[in-house]
């Protein structure tokens, strides 16, 4: 049975809040070249690029954040806004020994602790440190102020340790704490939700996560990680149509998984040509994103070429690049999959032998 | 800043954000009554307003209940609602930048539905003509010259900004009629489209009365809970509930009372500050329409009222009105000390004296810039660039000139086959600087190019800048255009005379 929250939270419409976000942006960066010392623009660019990457996946936001940081590390180094700013694009990055570096310098310069501790937080969290510790602070965070931003990152860290219960009311709390009409917050709850059950539990439940995925969609018709997975639910159910007319929709996002699903959707209809088409859009734009930030997309290139990219052992190369950034339990799993799939004995044994020591888990 | 920012609810989605409120006659009809109210700070310029939510303009008839220490507004009568409701994007028969367009409507008190589609400047009428509405981006019409921390005076803090405005003209006898009294109170406010017992909804996003209530009263006082969120749920025109009276009260004494102490002197014995508290509980916008409302009548009417007089003016509020130093002032001195002017004088666009009243949007200007290192000398380059007739671009098939001196205008045939018009706009010898715009041509308006030639250790740099605004091509299309210009042109340069190292 599926668990459903009625009603949803009212959000403005995906279209017109994507409109006015990508509107406000623009003049942010505005600001930002015309009046750089106006309070607030730094953030304001921080969060809309950040949404842009992580909702509608338009990776070149990325590129500009990188650009941002930069010039703010060469024209004021010695302010604690610039080496937080930079901190958290470095994070952003998967760049995380440099996001600690940048932190540490950003709280002796007397950056605002609770900015600091948040982004020291995510760092853990997704550098699967202290989880136990993490979680408790992230506890506290909720207490405090019960809002979308805080309570997510909790239900994702409780996923991540496997308390999938516990995640799951804690994504329905997120969802009916929703404040105002973003329909961000309500669209992340919601995309989480099927990431848990599609993805993580032990046994997926394909249709708790379609519904919650069309949810996600429903609020944001852009969201391209929602959109991707729901289409991968419709193409495993063979509904090509509905499959197609969801990647369809985020084809421009920048996001090669959507080539790469669309090469598998046209496999899955016979139309070999288009599929290997798709592969090679897929491979080349995973291939200048590797070029750019190679450890923000180490892992989802690699189990692009361990599936449809099929070149294993450059899987080997970026899993075992992403497991040097983050020994977290996925990327060991993800490399030591790698590993199989090149047949190198010996990596696989060794992989098998440093999960077990640091996780404890096996492989079979 | 006057409304802007003021809660997590509003920032979440900003479109539901009030920043400011207006209320003033007509200048050129004093029989007609303007009301605008603003949301959606930064808006950029291609802002939409929420489906999701309403946007009301309320009026009610208010009277003077009290004077001096007893000072009170009082509110009767029926609320008189101006609801504005917008729908999703729909494609439009307009071509152009934008392929859709948001229409809306506009409910009257009369329950009348006035449609209306956002940004169209003309408006939309009632059907008795009686009321006019407009939605859609505009300058925003708000400047703030202070930063609170140290009462520095600095220039307009929301240069360039805009904003989403609603917009209401209304004939005041048909609405307002005077014999009940001229004499009200007005508020805008954002709540939920869709309410009721199944919807997760507060009541109000938002509402905004006088300039400020929230962020430069009720936020300043240092290490204090954010009451502003709290404040902004809470019901215009009606008593707060006896829970929450008190702390609000205690916020605004608070808040007065360092505001009073920044001059190193009070001003204000404790009954004024009493009586300042009292009317600031009642927040709306106070106007009376039987008298003159101007630049400088801004709070005069509760002013007056807190003095014990009998107030001169119309109060209300103008789209021009030094709001912030007249409130600042105010609030420290009582109008009792120097004028606090701060270094914003004016909003980045003066209001109209025509509907829609708000000066149309701010648009930014981008920027393609390139340059290169010849190995010439400055005057033989400059000899053949700063020719406004000379074919030195590959790209150039042919060029014709028209006229002469600044002024004149080229005709370009390019290789291609497109023909695009340039006229000189000024030509600097000396500076071997030499600007022009494009008249048609390139899907871009304002398109200003400059040329510049600067001597450098090897030889000189030729400068190559051009500022436009797309227009009828996205971003991406009309940038690769003048990249491509800029970039092969130049090139050609180098081939010519040779590149620095």
């Amino acid at each position: 049975m599926i668990e459903v929250l009625e009603p949803l939270p009212e959000a403005t419409d995906g279209e017109l809040f994507t409109l006015n976000l990508r509107s406000s942006l623009a003049h942010q960066w505005f600001l930002f070249q015309n009046y750089p010392e106006r309070a607030g623009v730094l953030d304001s660019l921080l969060d809309g690029e950040s949404n842009l990457a992580q909702f509608f996946g338009d990776y070149t936001a990325l590129d500009r954040l990188e650009g941002l940081a930069n010039t703010l590390l060469h024209a004021h180094s010695g302010l604690a806004s610039s080496q937080l700013l930079a901190a958290r694009v470095s994070a952003a990055r998967h760049l995380f020994l440099q996001a600690k570096q940048q932190l540490s310098r950003a709280e002796v310069l007397g950056a605002n602790p609770q900015e600091v501790l948040r982004l020291q937080l995510s760092i853990q969290q997704a550098l699967g440190v202290d989880l136990e510790k993490v979680l408790a602070q992230r506890e506290t965070q909720v207490k405090q102020n019960q809002t979308a931003e805080n309570l997510i990152p909790l239900g994702a860290l409780l996923a991540d340790l496997g308390r999938y219960e516990a995640a799951q009311e804690v994504y329905l709390e997120a969802l009916s704490s929703s404040v105002g009409l973003s329909p961000l917050g309500p669209a992340w709850a919601c995309f989480q939700l099927g990431y848990l059950w599609g993805e993580l539990q032990a046994e997926p439940d394909l249709e708790q996560a379609a519904y919650w995925y069309e949810h996600a969609v429903n609020y944001l018709p852009g969201y391209t990680h929602a959109a991707v997975h729901l289409a991968e639910i419709h193409l495993e159910k063979s509904e090509y149509s509905d499959a197609h007319r969801l990647l369809l929709s985020v084809l421009q996002s920048g996001d090669p998984e959507v080539r790469w699903r669309l090469s598998e959707l046209w496999a899955a209809q016979g139309d070999q040509t288009a599929a290997t088409a798709e592969i090679e859009i897929a491979t080349a734009m995973y291939e200048d994103l590797l070029s750019r930030h190679e450890l923000a997309f180490a892992d989802h290139a690699a189990e692009f070429y361990l599936g449809g990219g099929l070149n294993p052992e450059r899987a080997l190369q970026l899993s075992l690049n992403n497991l040097n950034n983050r020994a977290t339990k996925r990327a060991y799993a993800l490399a030591h999959e790698a590993a199989q799939a090149t047949g190198q004995q010996e990596v696989v044994a060794k992989l098998s032998r440093d999960a077990m020591a640091k996780w404890g888990v096996g492989y079979d | 800043m006057s409304d802007h920012i003021d809660g997590p609810r509003t920032t979440a989605d900003p479109t539901i954000d009030l920043t400011d409120l207006f209320a003033f006659t007509k200048p050129a009809d004093p029989t007609r009554l303007v009301l605008i109210a603003d949301v959606f700070p930064f808006a950029g310029e291609t802002g939409v307003f929420s489906n999701a939510a309403n946007y009301s303009i309320i009026v009610r008839r208010v009277k003077v209940a009290g004077l001096g220490i007893n000072a009170k507004f009082e509110s009767y009568g029926d609320q008189i609602r101006f609801n504005f409701q917008f729908d999703t994007l729909k494609p439009t028969e307009l071509s152009g930048v934008n392929p859709k367009s948001q229409s809306g409507s506009c409910t009257l008190p009369t329950g009348e539905v006035v449609p209306l589609v956002v940004g169209d400047e003309q408006g939309s009428y009632s059907k008795d003509r009686s009321i006019r509405v407009f939605a859609g981006v505009r300058s925003d019409p708000f400047y703030i010259g202070w930063l609170l921390n140290n009462m520095k005076s600095v220039p307009n803090y929301l240069q360039d900004d805009n904003v989403m405005g609603l917009v209401v003209e209304l004939n005041i006898d048909q609405f307002l009629p005077l014999s009940q009294g001229s004499v009200f109170g007005v508020v805008a406010e954002t709540s939920p489209r869709k309410r009721g017992p199944e919807s997760l909804a507060v009541p109000r996003y938002d509402w905004v009365g006088r300039p400020e209530q929230t962020n430069f009263i009720m936020n300043v006082v240092p290490d204090s809970v954010d009451l502003r969120d709290l404040w902004n749920q809470q019901t215009p025109f009606q008593s707060l509930p006896p829970e929450l009276a008190p702390l609000f009260q205690k916020r605004l004494r608070d808040s007065f009372e360092l505001w009073d102490k920044r001059d190193g002197e009070v001003n204000w014995d404790p009954a004024a500050l009493n009586a300042h508290i009292n009317v600031r509980l009642d927040d709306f916008l106070v106007f009376d329409v039987s008298k003159p409302i101007t630049n400088d009548s801004l709070l005069e009417i509760e002013k007056s009222t807190i003095a014990g007089k009998p107030y001169t003016t119309g109060g209300g509020r103008t789209i021009d009105a030094n709001s912030i130093d007249i409130l600042v002032t105010y609030l420290i001195n009582r109008d009792q000390g120097k004028f606090y002017q701060s270094m914003a004088t004016q909003a980045t666009q003066p209001g109209l004296t025509t509907f829609p009243y708000l000066a149309p949007p701010n648009k930014k200007m981008l920027q393609v810039s390139h340059q290169v290192e010849l190995l010439a000398k400055p005057a033989q380059v400059w000899s053949l660039v700063g020719q406004f007739d000379s074919a030195w671009s590959p790209l150039i098939a042919s060029i014709r000139v028209t006229g002469s001196g600044v002024g004149q205008l080229r005709e370009i045939e390019t290789v291609d086959g497109k023909t695009i018009v340039e006229r000189l706009e000024s030509l600097d010898a000396m500076k071997q600087t030499l600007t022009y715009s494009m008249v048609s041509g390139i899907p871009a308006k304002p398109y200003n190019g400059k040329i510049q030639v600067v001597p450098s250790d090897s030889g000189c740099l030729v400068i190559w800048t051009v500022d436009y605004r797309p227009s009828g091509q996205g971003e991406l299309i009309v940038r690769l255009i003048i990249q491509s210009l800029l970039e092969r042109s130049l090139k050609a340069l180098q081939e010519k005379f040779g590149q620095a190292k």
